[in-house]
């Protein structure tokens, strides 16, 4: 099968086989069904700061979820029943009900890291409309929702990522440890936090609470939370 | 003169009067490593942990570790395991003896402390093996006998120690481990703070790869970090632990079976 070197969307060289099946559309944006590339941020890298700084993400996109991706596509080249897939199939497929293969940590934490890049923004917004009063009925109160889904980041021994999900209709707050997604178990993920220390420990260092607290009160993109909350009712 | 860390009696700081078994198993079994052992006298009564203190400074480790690195790790993240451990006790000796005690909160008490507990322990035998760049001395004698005659060589050793340190997903522990039974070393990982102890090897040398170890210096570089640390490793220290694990009739001298055959 022929190849091609083609420049990814980061600005590296990425070989692909062009594949004939076809790409799927996942947000509004189209991957193709070849290599996995790392997908830009959706602001610059500078636009967080002072909340998460210019470094942190340099090294936290830049190297390891460029690391992840790397890695994966490697081992789906040697692995074709991998291939062919989007990044959730493989995921997936390498969960393998419970006994993960070697490429669910590589694919698991690409999908967890585009999910997390999406989850923030740089212009602090609140919460409104149907999801907050969703969130307001399920936990009391958002204030509610914010101390549950913080005490999940807290409360996570080793590293790991805290989710606001949606499970059978309702809305639930839960914790994974390392790579591991809630989608595994059937439930729909609107908002996750990265509470691996390579996360904030250049920005806060063992603070992992003040993170949080940043994390909740100004860096949510309800916006995206909201639109992820209406196409998984 | 050569620096290194005092032998923490490690049976002293794990007098942990547990009021459940697991607790009581994994303090009993961490302080039957060292030479110092006290028996549990009392079911109610909890010694608290303490944070050991270092006898180097923070910077002694430098340019292989940064003090930053080494004051945050004691200070702040040791202390935290200390405090977190500590809490978590006193919760948990107050609600068991209510009257409506609820097991949940009992169950959840008991997994606060056994990971708390578990890092404590671990940044113990830690700070053990440190010594001063300037101080270091490559293993020798019966230890280097040993590792050579599990892993080839020193350098081999070292090799594997790195790549299964590397391939620890998530934050963990990669631990040199001997195991008593049929008088073998081995190299074995351990997630999160989860103590050698209970895969039923004896610590010899632990690195710790939780980020926080060498982030603010090392970054993303986990296998450059794990190719410097051995410049600070205090293979004293390790010696000292290895001849006390071994079964008592093997001395540096040879084997007892070798002492009767030439009487």
């Amino acid at each position: 099968m022929a190849t091609t070197l083609a420049q990814s969307l980061s600005g590296r060289t990425v070989a692909f086989r062009p594949t004939t099946s076809q790409p799927k559309a996942r947000g509004g944006r189209v991957i193709t069904r070849a290599a996995f590339t790392l997908p830009p941020l959706p602001y610059e890298k500078t636009a967080l700061e002072p909340k998460i700084s210019k470094d942190t993400l340099d090294i936290h996109h830049g190297k390891h979820h460029q690391t992840y991706i790397t890695n994966l596509n490697g081992q789906i080249e040697n692995n074709s029943s991998l291939q062919g897939k989007s990044l959730e199939e493989v995921m997936l497929a390498s969960w393998n009900n419970g006994s993960p293969t070697p490429e669910f940590n590589n694919a698991a934490q690409s999908w967890n890291h585009e999910f997390y890049w999406e989850s923030m923004t740089p212009t602090k917004q609140e919460v409104s409309g149907d999801l907050k009063a969703d969130i307001e009925s399920t936990f009391g109160s958002v204030d509610n929702f914010l101390k549950e889904f913080s005490t999940a980041g807290a409360t996570q021994f080793g590293s790991g990522w805290a989710w606001l999900v949606v499970d059978n209709g309702k809305l639930a707050v839960v914790k994974t440890p390392n790579a591991e997604n809630p989608i595994t178990s059937g439930k729909k993920p609107i908002l996750v936090m990265d509470v691996w220390e390579h996360a904030y420990y250049l920005d806060v260092q063992n603070r992992r609470p003040e993170y949080i607290k940043t994390f909740v009160s100004e860096l949510i993109n309800w916006e995206k939370v909201a639109e992820r909350y209406a196409a998984a009712k | 003169h050569r620096t290194h860390a005092p032998r923490i009696e490690l049976a002293r700081y794990c007098k942990i009067m547990a009021t459940t078994s697991m607790m009581r198993r994994a303090a009993a079994s961490a302080a039957k490593s060292f030479t110092s052992i006290r028996p549990f006298s009392s079911t109610t009564d909890f010694n608290r942990a303490e944070l050991p203190t270092l006898s180097y400074e923070y910077d002694a480790l430098e340019p292989v570790i940064t003090g930053e690195i080494m004051e945050l790790h004691h200070a702040k993240h040791h202390q935290a395991y200390v405090n977190n451990f500590n809490k978590a006790a006193d919760e948990h000796r107050e609600e068991i003896q209510k009257e409506d005690k609820s097991l949940q909160t009992l169950a959840q008490l008991n997994d606060v402390m056994l990971f708390n507990l578990g890092g404590h322990i671990n940044h113990q035998l830690f700070w053990e093996t440190f010594i001063r760049p300037a101080d270091f001395q490559p293993p020798k004698g019966m230890l280097k006998a040993s590792i050579e005659e599990n892993f080839g060589s020193v350098d081999d050793m070292v090799r594997e120690m790195i790549q299964k340190g590397t391939g620890v997903q998530g934050s963990g522990w990669v631990w040199l481990g001997y195991h008593l039974p049929s008088d073998k070393m081995y190299i074995h990982t351990t997630p999160n703070q989860e103590t050698l102890e209970r895969s039923g090897l004896k610590p010899l040398l632990g690195i710790d790869v939780w980020e926080h170890a060498y982030y603010l210096q090392y970054k993303n570089r986990r296998p450059e970090y794990l190719k410097e640390i051995w410049k600070v490793v205090d293979w004293g220290v390790v010696a000292e632990r290895h001849a006390s694990f071994k079964p008592e009739d093997v001395t540096s001298e040879g084997t007892s079976e070798e002492e009767k055959e030439a009487k």
